[in-house]
């Protein structure tokens, strides 16, 4: 099948010179043209990482390993003088904290047209025409292309910046936690906008957040991480029904759900493992409810189950098998 | 009885802006006309979008904000209008938790401290007992090991349980949770929120439910409150309201619920601004049902069903009204 994204083991470790911290392990995945893939996972688990690593824009600490091919260059070895003509052209990413993207000393207009000018060498007048065209497309007034970012609000402010990574036409988008400090019904704008997008410009994404459900709504298939490592992946409604990684069974028990009453809510006890360096075995083992002795001797590799489906557990089978 | 009888509550700020600061003073409205009662062991949740009026409504009930209208009744008595002595009595069964464990705790304070100083500030020093006590219930066990431990020792979700047991200590009867588990890891608030039913049914405890997650209330909520701009627009069980909902800002919000499985009926533009509220019903710009008297009038509550009560002048009754035009397109 053909893919816009492939990624091979990759690597973030960044270094200090007391310790190194491992903070992705070595993971791989690999995005369809439209597809939309969710990197779930808690606070710390290498997910933002990833995606960094991805846009090559990490701090100098940080050690990149492994591959990732976007139609058939490996980006994560190019120069910079090359990555910068890959950045925002090929690939693009919209942050949590649209404000803090945002210059706020610049018009949104002017923002959004500059990547134009910078990387496809439009002259002024027409990048800045262009920009009042995606700000329309992102159901902004392009009236407001004047506007400061303060003038705006949350929700306006996350849309100008989806404007200006989509300014180039990248062929993969990621989406780190975009929605996370806006409120619920924004929220739900910014998804059916991402969702439209994908539509009409076949554009990929990835979309990284916390929050199952919300990933639920929007992905074809969701990549659970876990201490630096993919988990499991499946396509979305295979997941819910049936999560087959003993740490997805126990995230998925611990949300609250609207409609469905519950008397107690899944924990997970313990806390995530030091990375600095990763333990032994699987990671998951000291907080699972399934260990036995193959867990803590080596990680299991993430292997495919069938259906589209892989997963990283010695004893995933449990009780139930995907028919 | 009810523990907590709020009626007609009104919060203004004075806001400031230019010249006006001189010559006339402004006040935003960020809760008009709100009342509610909670039950003795009850919880009611307060929900809405940022803005909506229900963090200023858990201020104001604890006695915390000036500018503020209404009454309420705590066991009979309007801590608005309470002495100095008895507000004191007050406080000691009233106590908050706050969103943010990160902010919320003094950096420079062990456990000991943060967690012992509402037994100082009521004259029950040297109470190390109750003190274990409240670490104990607040599930940081052994109390010994947390004691002289600093915040930044500490992770976010026992963080949390020691705000929750700096709540406890002196075993109040009302808790305001002011969005306790929004800046928390999923598997560290379901522990949280596992926590909050605890006590509930060892202590006893009341609480008001600050939050905007629709089934956070669910799941903790006997009843529940929507906001929307400063009103209560909707007020009943929790069952009730989330299954039949009949308020179309309730429907609209409960519809993009991530997970609620209805179909999505997403809003155009933002919450407006409010310090200029629009006329007549506050959601009428935005609403799907609106007609010309929801811009001149304002709705006022009617009770719908039994315990359920509504504000708005039409109300959903699970399927469309025929009279009704075809709600508008969302964009």
């Amino acid at each position: 099948m053909e893919r816009i994204l492939s990624v091979k083991d990759l690597r973030v470790t960044y270094r200090t010179p007391a310790v190194a911290v491992e903070a992705v392990g070595g993971i791989s995945f690999s995005l369809a043209p439209g597809e939309i893939l969710g990197l779930a996972g808690e606070s710390g688990c290498g997910k933002t990482s990833a995606a960094s690593a991805l846009m090559r824009i990490l701090p100098h600490t940080a050690e990149i390993g492994g591959e990732a091919f976007i139609g058939g260059t490996e980006i994560l070895s190019l120069p910079e003088e090359e990555m910068s003509k890959i950045r925002w052209r090929k690939i693009a990413m919209v942050f949590q904290n649209a404000q803090a993207a945002l210059n706020p000393t610049k018009t949104i207009g002017y923002q959004i047209a500059e990547p134009l000018m910078i990387h496809l060498r439009y002259p002024r007048r027409r990048a800045l025409e262009e920009a009042a065209s995606l700000l329309a497309r992102v159901r902004i007034d392009p009236k407001r292309l004047t506007d400061y970012p303060h003038q705006l609000s949350g929700g306006m402010r996350q849309r100008a910046v989806i404007a200006m990574a989509l300014a180039c036409r990248p062929l993969v988008l990621i989406a780190d936690e975009p929605t996370t400090a806006l409120d619920v019904m924004v929220q739900a704008q910014i998804i059916e906008l991402l969702k439209e997008l994908r539509d009409e410009y076949g554009l990929s994404l990835i979309y990284i957040s916390h929050d199952l459900l919300l990933l639920a709504e929007i992905c074809d298939r969701i990549a659970v991480m876990y201490a630096g490592l993919v988990v499991e992946v499946a396509p979305t409604g295979g997941l819910f029904q049936r999560p087959l990684h003993p740490y997805t069974r126990k995230l998925l028990g611990a949300v609250t759900v609207l409609g469905v009453r519950a008397q107690r809510l899944e924990t997970i006890p313990g806390a995530p493992p030091r990375l600095a360096p990763p333990p032994p075995g699987c990671r998951f083992a000291p907080r699972c409810d399934r260990v036995s002795g193959a867990c803590r001797e080596g990680m299991p590799p993430l292997e495919p189950v069938g259906k589209g489906r892989r997963v990283a557990c010695w004893n995933w089978r449990g009780e139930d098998v995907p028919s | 009885m009810s523990l907590l009888e709020v009626r007609e509550l009104t919060v203004a700020y004075p806001v400031a802006v230019g010249l006006s600061a001189f010559f006339s003073r402004r006040y935003l409205v960020a809760v008009d006309h709100v009342s509610f009662s909670l039950p003795e062991g009850g919880t009611l949740a307060l929900v809405g979008e940022s803005g909506c009026g229900k963090s200023s409504t858990g201020l104001a009930v604890l006695g915390l904000l000036e500018h503020v209208e209404g009454e309420v009744l705590f066991r009979g008595r309007d801590v608005l209008r309470m002495r100095e002595k008895e507000r004191r009595e007050f406080r000691r069964h009233a106590q908050i938790v706050f969103q943010d464990p990160y902010e919320s705790l003094n950096p420079k304070m062990r456990v000991r401290t943060i967690v012992g100083e509402p037994l100082a500030i009521h004259r029950r020093r040297g109470e190390t007992g109750r003190l274990k006590e409240a670490l104990e219930l607040a599930g940081l066990s052994p109390p010994e090991y947390f004691l002289d431990k600093y915040p930044h020792e500490l992770s976010g979700g026992e963080r949390q349980r020691v705000a929750i047991a700096a709540a406890v200590v002196l075993q109040p009867k009302l808790l305001i949770l002011d969005e306790p588990v929004s800046n928390l890891d999923v598997s560290i608030k379901a522990g949280i929120m596992n926590l909050f039913r605890d006590l509930q049914d060892q202590l006893g405890l009341s609480y008001l439910f600050i939050t905007h997650d629709l089934a956070d209330a669910f799941f903790l909520a006997d009843e529940v409150a929507v906001m929307y701009l400063g009103v209560a627009v909707e007020k009943g069980e929790t069952d009730e309201v989330l299954s039949h909902p009949l308020h179309p800002y309730t429907e609209a919000l409960l519809s993009v619920a991530p997970g609620s499985g209805r179909e999505k009926l997403i809003l155009a533009g933002d919450v407006p601004d409010p310090l200029h509220p629009p006329p007549g019903c506050r959601f009428h710009p935005r609403c799907p049902r609106a007609r010309g008297r929801c811009s001149e009038e304002v709705p006022p509550e009617v009770e719908a069903a039994p315990g359920h009560r509504v504000r708005c002048f039409y109300v959903s009754r699970g399927e469309r009204d025929p009279h009704l035009e075809e709600p508008k397109p969302i964009h």
